[in-house]
This record gives structure tokens, sequence and C-alpha cells, in this order.
């Protein structure tokens, strides 16, 4: 009758090449790959390749295929493909960076770059962009509409992907020389911007009317309604927080038994080599 | 167990590696903070910029990445709407040829979204100058053929002013709304017959015969902005 509204996996899964996207992901791949062959395989190890694989072909299969067509009909796959460019992607691809390999080989960035990134992966920033990043475009009533609908298909994904790279590199910390060190402020910080995101997943969660405008009146994949929808997005807003939040609250505990320990246990100091 | 063996050169290179690698000294909070509000300012600025850059005017509606050829709109209907012995005859709704249209497709018993979509493009009509009116138009295509006669569309869009009603029979009118990537399905009610679900999008078609935007049924409230939309395509077609 119409389009197709019960899609199946090999429906969701057809090609549907965006050229722009892929340039950028094999550019990647490539630099990559060039990387990982010429560098000792200690210095380098497998799994972190693997990672990285996994990393390319996840955004492969969330940008080159009809995913993005059947997102039009469903907020809960919108939400999904978001998600698995802000939580899925990023931290794969940054356990998939040889930190103490780049560092030997003077591969991090030097200098002014070095400064930038710096202040880019400085807490406070990655916190206040990511947090404008999901409270903008998830509450457009209270800011502007046009803006937000005029960059929701284009942009806002790339920006998902911006904002999850940053808040995964300040808990993950992948470039040692350019950020601090301290638990303390990574716990801190993986707990505090889980929470724009937790917020609006709630938000979803228990509101009783459809509140993202584009999807009032939509007619839902696997018939859902857009409200079922809407919950179902809020229910995937909130898993894919967990693993950043538990990281979190983790690093918050080892910084804790360090702030315990700091009085209690007389460190040995090793001899100069 | 043996340990793993370290040669001198691993290890002259990690000591290297790890003297260099010089943790940065924490900066004061309120400094991160105003860097913090400066990078919002500037990311939130760069969206701003990204948008006109798209399109210089700010358009309230969802503006087409490239304008698309709008499919042409062939069905039966009454041409003498509101007289006395209406003639059904079939149509071809002039898209383009110097017209700007905003096209809805709905059905007659909808119960909330069509009849508001159709009083707020009334509204959009009626804020139009008398010349800018002779060159605008709202058409209607019903997503009910069954039930919705020629003569039902043009009595139904009679209580929302001057817009002109279509019907398309089937499998004509399916392949119309996939054109459009309109949706639609039967719903049955609880207490016998159905009703038609169904995307909610108005289109604007320039004078050229081109979609260049959609609005969602929740924006037609905002009678200036929707006004500006149709003002602005009006003008660049």
């Amino acid at each position: 009758m119409t389009p197709n509204l019960s899609p199946t996996l090999l429906d969701l899964l057809a090609p549907r090449p965006d050229a722009l996207w892929l340039i950028g992901i094999l550019a990647l791949s490539g630099w990559y790959a060039l990387g990982f062959v010429h560098a000792p395989r200690r210095e380098w190890p497998i799994w972190r390749a693997v990672l990285f694989g996994l990393a390319v072909v996840v955004a492969l299969v969330i940008t080159q295929t009809a995913v993005t067509d059947f997102t039009l009909n469903s907020m809960t796959l919108y939400m999904i493909r978001l998600m698995v460019l802000a939580e899925l992607v990023p931290p794969l691809a940054i356990l998939g960076l040889p930190a103490a390999y780049f560092a030997q080989e003077r591969l991090v960035p030097h200098g002014r770059p070095a400064q930038a990134l710096s202040w880019l992966l400085d807490p406070w920033v990655a916190l206040a962009l990511w947090a404008a990043i999901i409270v903008f475009w998830n509450i457009p009533a209270s800011f502007s509409a046009s803006l937000v609908s005029n960059t929701a298909s284009g942009l806002l994904p790339l920006l998902y992907v911006f904002g999850g790279l940053l808040s995964w590199a300040v808990v993950l910390r992948p470039l040692p020389s350019v950020q601090g060190k301290g638990y303390g402020n990574r716990g801190w910080f993986g707990l505090l911007s889980a929470l724009p995101m937790m917020s609006v997943g709630a938000v979803w969660l228990y509101s009783p009317r459809v509140l993202y405008a584009p999807y009032v009146g939509a007619l839902c994949l696997w018939n859902t309604t857009p409200l079922q929808n809407q919950v179902n997005s809020g229910y995937v807003m909130m898993i894919a927080g967990l693993p950043g939040m538990a990281l979190a609250i983790g690093q918050l505990m080892l910084w804790l038994i360090a702030l315990a320990d700091s009085g209690t246990v007389t460190e040995v100091e090793e001899p100069d080599a | 167990m043996t340990p793993p063996q370290t040669t001198s050169s691993q290890t002259t290179s990690s000591q290297t590696a790890s003297s260099e690698t010089k943790v940065p000294a924490p900066r004061p909070w309120y400094v991160s903070a105003l860097v913090a509000a400066l990078a919002v300012l500037l990311l939130l600025g760069g969206v701003w910029a990204y948008t006109r850059l798209r399109s210089p005017f700010p358009y309230y509606g969802t503006l087409y990445d490239t304008p698309q050829p709008a499919a042409s709109v062939t069905g039966l209907s009454v041409t003498n709407s509101g007289m006395v012995g209406s003639v059904v005859t079939p149509t071809t709704a002039a898209l383009g040829a110097g017209k700007t249209t905003a096209l809805f497709f709905g059905f007659t018993r909808c119960p909330d979204v069509c009849p508001a979509t159709l009083a707020y493009l009334e509204r959009v009509r009626q804020a139009m100058t008398p010349a800018e009116q002779a060159k605008f138009q709202v058409l209607f295509v019903s997503l009910d053929p069954d039930r919705d006669t020629p003569q039902k569309i043009a009595s139904y869009l009679n209580y929302f002013g001057k817009a002109q009603g279509v019907q398309v029979r089937e499998p004509a009118l399916a392949a119309l709304a996939r054109s459009y990537g309109v949706s639609y399905v039967k719903a049955p009610l609880p207490g016998g017959g159905y009703q038609i679900n169904h995307t909610s999008a108005t289109f604007l078609i320039d004078g050229a015969g081109r979609r260049r935007l959609l609005w969602d049924v929740t924006q037609l409230g905002n009678t200036a902005r929707v006004l500006n939309d149709v003002r602005e395509v009006m003008a660049g077609s």
C-alpha cells in the first residue's frame, strides 16, 4: 500500500551508500591499517586492531544501509542509530588506538594542536558540548525548531559522533600527554555527562504524549504507535548511557580508594634509574 | 614462572616515552568553565552558520537538500465546488505553472490532523495579499478514495476555504503517495469501520513544480513563519 512498514533485518541492511560518510570512514581505516602494518605487534597488539575494525564495521552498517531511510518511520530506530554513533563506535575506536605507541613514536600532537586538544578534552568543555548536543536537539521547542529540523538528518549524526568521541576520550584518556590523569575528574565527568541523556530518556519514557514533532503524526514501523516509539527511544537512550555510567562509577570508586589510602599507605620510593 | 624478558632497547624506549608523557597541570575550574561556555557558543554558532550556508533564508519548514520534482496529481475533482449540480471531471492539478502549492494527503473522516491542517493552511492563505493568493493554492489528496467521493471531498473542503480536492484511485494513489514519501494504512475502529493512519506532512511545491520543503502539522499553527516560507518560495520561483 505504501512504503514497507514491516522491514526485515535484510531490508534494514540493504546497501544505501552515503558518499561523505563512506569517504571519511575509509580514509580513517586506511590511516589505521597503514600504521598497524608498520608497527611492531607488541606495541600495537591485534586486539586493538580488532576493536578498531569493529568500530569501522558498525559505523559502515549504521551509515551505509537502508536503516537511515527507515528512521523516518521509527523514532526508536532513529535513536538506536544515534546512540550507536555516540556510545558504541567512539569507545571501540578509542580503545583501538595504541596510546603508548603513539606517544613513543611521537605521533601524538605537539605544540598548538596539542594545546587545542587539551582544551577540547578538558572535562568541563567536553561535558558542556555533549550536554548542548543532547539538550538542544532533543528539546527543540525551547530553542529553534527550524534549526533542529534542518540539521537533524545531515549534521546531527556527525555531532553525535563528535560528542561521543569527546566524552569517551575524556573517560578512556587516549592522549595522556594532553589529558589530566586523575580518576576523580574522569569519574565525575562520566557521571555528569550521562545525566543529560538519562534525563531526556526519562522524559520520553514517562511522557503521556508524543513530544518530538517529526514523529507526532508519523506512521511507525512494525505496527507501533508514535508514543510506543517514544517510550522505546527512552529505553534505548537509557540503556546506551549505562556502560559510560558504570565506568564512571568504577573510576569514582578508584578515586575514593586512592583518597582513603592517601593518609594511611606509605609510598615506597623507587630508586632513580 | 618466568617473567617476560625485556630487551634493553625496549626499556630505553618505554622510559623515554614515559619521561616525555608529561601530564598537563590542572586548570582552575573557572577558566575551564569559561572555555566550556565559549565552546558551546561556538558549536551553536557553527550549526547556525551551517544552516545559513545551506539556505540563506531561515526556513521554518524542513528544507529538501535539493528541490525534488513534484509528481503530478491526476484524479477526479469537482470543478464547480459550492454550486448546485456539481460536475466531476478528470483533473491533473496544476503543480508548478507559476503557482505555489501546499499539498496535503488526508481523508475527510479524519478527527484531528486533517481539519487542523486545512484550517491552518486557510489561515495562511487569508494572511496573504490578493496578488499572493492568486499565485497560491492548497491541494488536498484523499487517502480514502473508497469513501471520499469527489463530491464529498468538495463539500468537506468548503468548510476550510478555498482548497482543491482530488480523489485518486488505487493503485495510482499508492504510487503517488510513495513518490512523496507519504505512508498510510487502514486501521480498524473498535465499533466497526476504519480510519486512515497517515503521514501528517504538508509539502510546499514552488511555481516550477519542485518540492521545496515540508511542514509537520505541529508547525503549521505558526501562521507568520509558515507565511514567510511561502513568500520566500514564491519569490524564488
